[in-house]
C-alpha cells in the first residue's frame, strides 16, 4: 500500500540527494551524472573566487536577518491584541481579513504592490502627487527594495503566523490570570508576566525553526519582484543559484552553490536549537 | 477563543486602555490587508475613463465588467486557466490517494520496520538535494515540457504524511481489531472506517494540497519553457511586467487600459479562493492547529 508513497520520496528527494556529487564533477547534459568527469574542489574554489558571490551572500543574509526580527514579533502582537477582544461577529470577520493575504501568491502579490506603488497609476504615487510631491519609483529603487519586501511578507504573514499564538494564549490556564488578579496585577502586568511566558515555548520553536531558512527563504518573493535596478540589493542565494544553473546552465556550479545553501542551513538549525536548549526551552529534538 | 471566566471586578483604567489599543491594532491591521485588495477589485470593475484618469482611490466607480470579458477574450490567458484548473484537480486528487495510503500502514504500530519507514520520510524534510539536483531528476525522468511536469514532482507533501500520520494514529485500536474479527481487509478497513473518522484531517490535506497547486508557479517556469502549457500564476506575471501586449489570440478589438487589465487578471486569479474563503476558512484554521500539536 505505501509502495508508490515510498518510491516517490526515493526517487524525488533520495536521488536527488544522491545528485548531489554533481558539485565535484564538471557536468555536462549530453554525458549525465554518471558519465560527467569528475574534478573534486573545483566548484568550491570557483565559488569563493566568485566576485559576485559576497553580495549575493550579504543580500541573503542582510534580508533574512531584517525579516526575523522585524517580522517575528509582529505575529505575537497581533496574537495578543486578538486575545484581549472580546468574542464577537466583528472579531471574526477582522481575523478572517488578516489571515487572508497568506492565501494569495508571491504574483497577486505583487499585482497588488503594482497597483499601489507604479509610477504612474501607484495609489500611494496618486497620493504623494495630490500632495505636491514628485512621485517614487518603489519598485524600481535599491533603498526601498528591503523595506518593501519585509513590509510585503509581514503584510502576507503576520496574520497567519498570528493563529499558532492565538492557539497557545489560549492554552494558558485561567486561574494564573485569577490569582495574579487577587494579586493586584494590572492588565499590562498580567500580559507581561503570564501571556508572554506562556507563549514562551512557541517563540523558541519558531524562531529555531526560522533561523534554518535564513539563506534559503524569500527565493517566490525575491524573484518575482526582482528587476535590473533593484538587482544588486536583490539578488539572494536562491535567485542566484536558479539563474546560474537553469538560465545559464552552470549545473555543478549551481549546484555546489546550492550545496553550500542547504549545509549552512543545516548548522544554522542544530546550532540555534543548542542555543534554544541551553535557555532550557522546549526545542525541537 | 476560549472565554476566560474572571472574578467579577470593576475594569480599571489599564483594562480598558489595554481593550482600546488591542481593538485599534487589529482593525488597522485588518484594514491594512484589505484595502489593497479593494484598490485591485475596484480597479478592475471600474470605467475607463475613470481608472485611465486615476480616478480610483478605493471604491469602484462606473462598475463594468468590460476588462473582464476583455481578459477572458484571450485565448492565451482561458488556456492558462484551463491548465491551472485541470492541473489542480489532477494533482489534489493524486496527492491525497498517494498521501492516504502511505500513511495509513505508516501509523500502525505492527508494521515492520514503521520508525525507519517514518525517518525516511521525515529525513526529507531536513535535508534535500536542491533545486539543480531535483532538476536533473525530473529531467531524466522525461517530465520536462509534460503536463505531469506539474503534478508528478511534488505529489506528496513530508509534512502532511507525518500530520495524517498522527491523525490515523489517535483512532482507537478497537475500530480495527473489531473490523479484522469480521474478516475486513486492509483496504476496507482504511476506506469503511479510517478515512471516515480521519475526515477532518483529509479535509484539511485536500484544501492544502489544492491551494498549494493554484498558486504554485515556480515549478512550473522550471520545468516548463513550451509557452502552450503555461499555467495562470506565470500568465498573470507576464501581463504585470508587460502590461496587454502579454494578452494574445485576442477575440475583442476594444482593449481596456492595462491597469485595468492587470487588476482584472489579478481579480480572476484570487477569486476562486475568495469565493471558497468563507467556508473553507475553519479548516485551515484547524490545521495550523494540527501542525502546531504535532511540533
Amino acid at each position: 500500500m505505501a509502495a508508490p508513497g515510498l518510491v516517490f520520496f526515493l526517487v524525488l528527494s533520495y536521488i536527488p540527494m544522491l545528485f548531489l556529487i554533481v558539485a565535484f564533477q564538471d557536468f555536462k547534459i549530453g554525458l549525465g551524472v554518471w558519465g560527467s568527469p569528475f574534478v573534486g574542489f573545483e566548484n568550491f574554489t570557483q565559488l569563493f573566487n566568485d566576485f559576485m558571490f559576497p553580495q549575493v551572500l550579504k543580500n541573503t543574509l542582510i534580508l533574512n536577518l531584517l525579516k526575523i526580527f522585524i517580522c517575528f514579533p509582529v505575529p505575537i502582537m497581533l496574537a495578543i491584541c486578538f486575545n484581549e477582544m472580546r468574542p464577537s461577529r466583528y472579531k471574526g470577520t477582522l481575523q478572517s481579513l488578516v489571515y487572508l493575504p497568506h492565501f494569495l501568491s508571491w504574483i497577486i502579490i505583487y499585482g497588488i504592490m503594482n497597483s499601489l506603488f507604479n509610477t504612474s497609476s501607484g495609489l500611494v504615487n496618486q497620493l504623494l502627487e495630490a500632495l505636491g510631491q514628485q512621485p517614487v519609483a518603489f519598485l524600481s529603487s535599491s533603498s526601498l527594495y528591503r523595506p518593501i519586501m519585509v513590509i510585503s511578507e509581514i503584510w502576507k504573514e503576520a496574520g497567519w503566523s498570528s493563529i499558532i499564538y492565538i492557539a497557545a494564549l489560549a492554552g494558558i490556564s485561567p486561574e494564573l490570570y485569577e490569582a495574579a488578579v487577587i494579586d493586584g496585577a494590572n492588565k499590562w502586568r498580567r500580559i507581561w508576566h503570564i501571556s508572554l511566558p506562556g507563549i514562551r515555548d512557541t517563540m523558541v520553536i519558531l524562531f529555531v525553526l526560522s533561523t534554518g531558512s535564513l539563506l534559503s527563504n524569500s527565493f517566490e518573493q525575491v524573484y518575482v519582484t526582482m528587476n535590473s535596478a533593484v538587482q544588486d540589493v536583490a539578488e539572494i542565494i536562491p535567485t542566484y543559484v536558479y539563474d546560474k544553473g537553469l538560465v545559464n546552465f552552470k549545473i555543478s556550479y549551481a549546484t555546489t552553490v546550492g550545496l553550500f545553501q542547504s549545509v549552512i542551513g543545516c548548522v544554522l538549525v542544530i546550532a540555534s536549537n543548542m542555543v534554544a536548549k541551553k535557555f532550557g526551552g522546549n526545542t525541537l529534538w | 477563543m476560549v472565554k476566560h471566566n474572571r472574578p467579577r471586578v470593576k475594569r480599571g483604567a489599564d483594562e480598558v486602555s489595554v481593550n482600546v489599543i488591542a481593538n485599534v491594532v487589529a482593525l488597522i491591521f485588518a484594514l491594512v490587508c484589505f484595502f489593497p485588495m479593494l484598490r485591485v477589485l475596484s480597479q478592475a470593475i471600474s470605467g475607463d475613463a475613470y481608472v485611465m484618469s486615476g480616478q480610483i482611490v478605493l471604491f469602484p466607480k462606473g462598475i463594468t465588467l468590460k476588462h473582464l470579458e476583455y481578459v477572458f477574450s484571450s485565448a492565451s490567458f482561458m488556456s492558462g486557466m484551463y491548465l491551472s484548473i485541470v492541473s489542480t484537480v489532477v494533482y489534489t486528487v493524486l496527492a491525497l490517494v498517494l498521501t492516504v495510503l502511505l500513511a495509513y500502514p505508516l501509523s500502525r504500530s505492527y508494521l515492520k520496520g514503521r520508525k525507519q519507514l517514518n525517518f525516511f520520510v521525515v529525513f526529507t524534510m531536513l535535508f534535500n538535494g536542491g533545486i539543480i539536483p531535483t532538476y536533473l531528476v525530473v529531467r531524466m525522468l522525461g517530465l520536462t515540457n509534460t503536463f505531469m511536469a506539474l503534478i508528478i514532482p511534488q505529489v506528496i507533501s513530508a509534512y502532511n504524511t507525518i500530520v495524517l500520520i498522527t491523525a490515523f494514529r489517535a483512532i482507537p485500536k478497537d475500530f480495527e481489531e473489531a473490523a479484522k474479527v469480521d474478516g475486513a481487509g486492509n483496504f476496507r478497513i482504511l476506506f469503511q472506517i479510517m478515512l471516515p473518522m480521519a475526515k477532518p484531517t483529509v479535509m484539511v490535506l485536500l484544501l492544502w494540497y489544492a491551494v498549494f497547486r493554484w498558486n504554485s508557479w515556480f515549478d512550473a517556469m522550471m520545468y516548463i519553457t513550451d509557452t502552450q502549457l503555461r499555467i495562470l500564476p506565470l500568465i498573470i506575471r507576464n501581463i504585470i511586467n508587460q502590461g496587454n501586449s502579454a494578452l494574445t489570440n485576442m477575440v475583442r478589438t476594444n482593449p481596456s487600459p492595462t491597469v485595468a487589465v492587470q487588476s482584472a487578471s489579478v481579480l480572476i486569479a484570487v477569486l476562486p479562493i475568495l469565493i471558497l474563503y468563507p467556508f473553507l476558512q475553519k479548516y485551515f484554521v484547524k490545521g495550523v492547529m494540527i501542525g502546531g500539536v504535532k511540533g
